[in-house]
Order: structure tokens, then sequence, then C-alpha cells
């Protein structure tokens, strides 16, 4: 008897196509052999079988041959391969599958593309949250330039109403005189006029005299990625109803080669499109230039205005803010032909009566009504005044210019870089990461099914 | 071990185009008498393609001709899931199966017919045993399984084919 692999006893009988083929050892093939010799049943069986597996070999034709050539074509084309073992070429395409879905998630939100170029490029102005708030408009301008003090003002400081008042008196503007201003051989230029840069001292009208439902539909842009999805957003702006007023300002940082030369390119443009400029600050210093320009263009040119402001340099911060007061100017006119008509009835029964003391009390009345509608048409034509003209406040800096106070810290300042660069992309990583297993319910078993079906279809040893 | 396996797994043209050239003939005939000749081209250049892909993974555990046929053997299984074939169809074998069963002793329609009726793992091991002339440890190699599983599926296989011829 012998043991085989799966540990079963077998019989001399089952052993009999084993001694045929020679696959016995050969203690057992002595055993089976005497068996055969002794039993004649079990040699009948072992010639049965012999002549059987004879007639399975001759009846097995030998098929022609062919498809030589083409076996040695197909393994003689060469093989892109990068020879990484199969693991690494997969986590490879794992972990750029997560980094792209984490990027396609972060589209628009906190780190989109706008922000990164903030992170990057240091000029992050504090909305590290990437929610660019009403404030971002109405905030001082960051200064670039150890010159002039920076801006201490809080987000909550931005927003107050002093910061919203909206000049429209005409501010000093250098170029009053016609002409193209010449900022880097003025010496009127050559230092910061305002500590606050950006805002105008000229009086004018009070953004908080509006009602609050009004001041709470000022639309406020975040920043978006691209100069596409820019233009896209500005968009519904430009096309308001032909009735619609629409008091619009614009925040701009501006990074270009010369600040002087783009602040009167810029001054040209304001003339052309029927704006003014209010103020100006222009600062030339040993390690760049800086400057800042207060203006106003009528409505109409709002659009135009951004992209020529664009075309000047790179644009490192861009908010804008639309406020809707056609309700606000509906309202007062409707007030003011009501108080019309109160005239009219006043004079009316003036002309009835014929007391005297009741006389002097409808002219007093009377006289209370006029006040009134003249003020009301007072405030209507400097609202729709307000809204014919679209304010900018705008920032030049010279490109690749440094922080004066972190120019000689080239170290940290690389290595603060290296640490945004490297802090994006773990975040980028992090939130793929979690689209990732979120979504896994719609992938995992995708994957599943083609993992299986390549399984199945393996065929190598 | 053969240099030019060695020299194939370093990526030699030639030394895979000789590999190739050398054990065609035996791959093609393997797969012919599978799935039959219309795919068995296919079959055989697939299999090629794959030892080509795979050549750094043999491992040695066998000979380098078992592994080739193993790699062939799921080839064909795989076509003839996709053709939706009969697994085995001894297509290249000669003689129909007859309408009645013949008293002949082994007669060759007799015995197609007896292989036919045989189970798919059965007809396998002896189709690989007796017209591929492998070893069992061979065979075990190629279909997974281990040598005394092929002992006994042969002997099993031939007691069947005893029966059936017998009826």
């Amino acid at each position: 008897m012998n043991d085989d692999n799966s540990g079963h006893r077998m019989s001399i009988g089952e052993d009999l196509k084993a001694y045929i083929d020679d696959e016995l050892s050969p203690e057992r093939a002595t055993e089976v052999s005497a068996a055969i010799d002794q039993d004649p049943a079990l040699r009948e069986e072992y010639l049965f079988m012999k002549n059987l597996s004879g007639e399975i070999k001759s009846a097995a034709t030998e098929p022609q041959v062919k498809g030589l050539d083409k076996a040695m074509d197909r393994v003689a084309k060469p093989k892109f391969n990068l020879g990484l073992p199969r693991w690494a070429t997969y986590s490879v395409a794992g972990l750029a599958a997560v980094m792209l879905i984490g990027f396609i998630g972060n589209l628009g939100g906190p780190l989109s593309l706008d922000k990164r170029f903030r992170v990057i490029e240091g000029v992050s102005s504090g909305d590290s949250e990437g929610v660019v708030a009403a404030q971002d408009v109405a905030k001082p301008a960051r200064p670039p330039y150890s010159a002039v003090e920076k801006s201490k003002s809080t987000p909550e400081e931005s927003f107050s109403d002093k910061n919203l008042e909206l000049s429209t008196g005409a501010g000093e503007s250098p170029s009053s005189g016609g002409g193209v201003p010449d900022y880097a051989n003025n010496p009127k230029f050559q230092r910061s006029f305002k500590s606050e840069g950006g805002q105008s001292d000229a009086p004018g009208l009070r953004y908080d005299n509006l009602p609050e439902k009004e001041r709470s539909r000022s639309s406020q842009e975040h920043y978006l990625g691209g100069q596409a999805r820019r233009q896209k957003a500005v968009q519904p702006q430009t096309s308001p109803s032909r009735d619609r007023k629409v008091i619009r300002t614009a925040n701009m940082g501006i990074k270009v080669q010369n600040v002087a030369k783009a602040m009167s390119d810029a001054e040209v443009q304001i003339e052309a499109m029927g704006g003014y400029v209010e103020n100006t600050d222009f600062n030339q210093a040993d390690d760049g230039s800086v400057g800042t320009m207060n203006f106003q263009v009528p409505e109409k040119n709002f659009v135009a205005m951004v992209e020529n402001l664009g075309k000047a340099g790179t644009i490192v911060r861009n908010n804008k803010t639309g406020t809707d007061v056609t309700g606000e100017i509906a309202y007062t006119d409707g007030r003011v032909i009501s108080l019309a008509e109160e005239e009219l009835n006043l004079i009316k029964e003036l002309t009835r009566t014929k007391n005297s003391s009741d006389r002097l009390e409808i002219r007093s009345r009377l006289s209370n009504v006029r006040q009134e509608m003249r003020g009301l048409k007072e405030q209507n034509k400097a609202t729709k005044d307000l809204a014919a003209m679209s304010r900018f406040v705008v920032n030049f800096e010279k490109s690749g210019q440094l922080d004066p106070a972190k120019a000689d810290d080239w170290f940290s300042q690389t290595t603060a870089g290296a640490g945004d660069v490297l802090g994006f992309f773990g975040r980028i990583f992090g939130v793929g990461l979690i689209y990732t297993a979120f979504l896994s319910p719609i992938w995992l078993p995708i994957v599943g099914i083609i993992w299986w079906l390549k399984r199945r279809s393996k065929t190598t040893v | 071990m053969d240099g030019r396996i060695e020299e194939a797994r370093r990526g030699n043209r030639d030394a895979l185009g000789s590999l190739v050239r050398e054990h065609y003939a035996r791959v093609y005939r393997f797969c012919a008498r599978r799935i039959g000749d219309d795919l068995a081209e296919d079959a055989a250049q697939e299999t090629f393609v794959t030892m080509q892909r795979s050549i750094k993974r043999y491992q040695e555990r066998s000979s380098f001709e078992t592994w080739l046929l193993g790699i062939a053997h799921n080839h064909c299984r795989n076509l003839s899931r996709k053709k939706r074939l009969q697994p085995l169809s001894l297509a290249a074998w000669e003689g129909e199966c007859p309408q009645e069963p013949t008293r002949q002793f082994i007669d060759r329609e007799a015995l197609k017919c007896a292989l036919l009726k045989l189970s798919e793992e059965h007809r396998e091991v002896v189709l690989l045993h007796e017209v591929e002339g492998l070893r069992y440890a061979e065979i075990g190699e190629i279909l997974g399984v281990p040598e005394g599983t092929v002992k006994s599926r042969l002997h099993h296989a031939f007691q069947n084919m005893r029966r059936l011829l017998s009826e």
C-alpha cells in the first residue's frame, strides 16, 4: 500500500494506472508488479488500461503549426515599460487619483487657484479661510513697504461706515491741469500723503443713509480661479436692466513692472473713459515703488476699466461689490409724488379757508411738505449720481518686490514658501482622501468589478 | 538554468525570439487540441506575449515548457469561455462520435465519445498525460492541484472510460 498526497491509502487497483505510467516509487512498483502476476483479473485490467493509453496517444492528431511569424512579431514589438514594480505603479496611480480628486474637490473652495497663488506669493491679506467678506473692499490696501505704517484695521473696523464712505467730490487730482502726470519726477508725490491708503478726504454721501434692506443686498464676489472665471463672475453685473441703479466699487492690487508708468497709463484711461482721479499716492523707495489711486469712472465703463487694469500687470487682489439702490430711488420717487399730492391738497384747502389762524397752520404744513420734497429730490439725485459712477481703489506694487523687512532673510522666506507649498499639497491630499473615502460607495464596487474581471482573465501561472 | 531565459529576463529580444521559436510548435499543438485550429493561433500568440511580460516571475519550480503550457492552458480556458466553446471539445481528434455504441475494442469513434463523456476534470488530466505526455507533477503545476489529485483523477478517468467502452 502507498500513501498519496491527499493522505488516502490507495489499493493496488488504484495504483495500476500510476504503475503503467511509471509514476510509482520502485518499492511500490515491485508490489504492484507482483500483484499483477498473481491476480488474473488485475492483469486483465492492467492490459486494458495499457492498450487504452496507447489508443488515446495514437488517436490524437498532430495539428499543423501556423502563426509562428506573428508570434515572433508580437514578442519583438518594443513595449513601453518604466520597469517599476507593480505595487509601485499602482501606488503612484492611486496617489495621483487621490490628488486629482482632492484638486477637483477643492475647485472654488478654500484652496482654489487664486488662494494658492496668494499663499505662494505671500500676498495673503489675512482671509486665510478663503472667505473674502465685504470688509475686504473697504479695507485699506496692505502697504507692502515700510515707509507707510502698516494698517491695523480689524475686519470690524474695515466694515465700519467710515470706510464705506463714498466720495462724490472731486479729490485732488494731479492730472487736473491736463496731460499725463509724471509721478516719478514730481516731488509732490515723493512721500505718502495719507496713512490710510485709498481713502478720500473729500466730503461725500454716507452709505449708512441707505435702508438696512438695501445695504444687505450688497453682493460680494469671492476670489475665483483664473481670469475667465473672474470675467464670468463679473458678467451678470455688466448687463443690469436699463432702470436698475447699482453702486459699484472695486478694490484691486496689481503687480507691475513700472509703478509710475502704470499709474500714468491708468490716468489716461480714466480720463478717456470720462472718469476722474480722486487722489493718488506714489512712493519711490530704494527697494521699489508703490502707489495707490482712488478714482471714479462712469458705471458703464466699470468692466472695461477692470479689464484694462488687468492688462497692466498681474492682479493679486480683485474685490468688487455692487449695491442695488433701485428700490431706494423708487421709494423716494414715490414719496415725492405723494408729497406733491399732499401739497396740492393743502393749496386747495388754503384757497377755501377764510380763517386766518387756519390759513397760517396750512401755510406751515405746506412749507414743511415742500421742504421735505426738496430734500428727497436732492437725495434721489445724489443716489443716482452715486450709481452713475463706479469707484476704484487700486494699489500698484512693483512685481517681484519683497517685503523689505524680510528681504534679507532669504532662508526663512524660502522655507516659509516651501512650507506653504507643502501645506497646500498636504491639504489637497487630505481633501482627496476624504473625498475618496466618502465616495467609496461609488468607486469601490467599480474597482472591485474591474479587479475581479482582471483576475478572472489573468492568464499567468 | 537556460541562459536564454536569464537573457530574456533582462529584455534581450534575441533570447526571447529564440524561446518562442523553440516552444511555439509545442504550445500551438497544445492549444489546437483543446480549442481547435481556428483559435489556437491566437491562444499561442497570447501565451508568448504573456511569457514576455511575466518571465521575470518564472520561479523555476517546474520546467520552462510546463510553465508555458500552464499559461497556454489558462488562455485556452479563457478563450473557451469567451467563445462559449465546449471545454476540451477534441475538435482536432480523428473520427466522429457514433450514434450507437460499438462493441469493437477501443474503436476510435467510441474512444472519442467516451472521452467526451468524461467530466472536464477527468478529460483534462487524460489529455495532459496521454496526449501531451506530461508527468503527474507537471500536470499538477499546470492545473494548480497536488500530484496525488492528478493520480486519483487519472485512475478514475480510466475506470470510467473502461465502463463507457464496455457498455
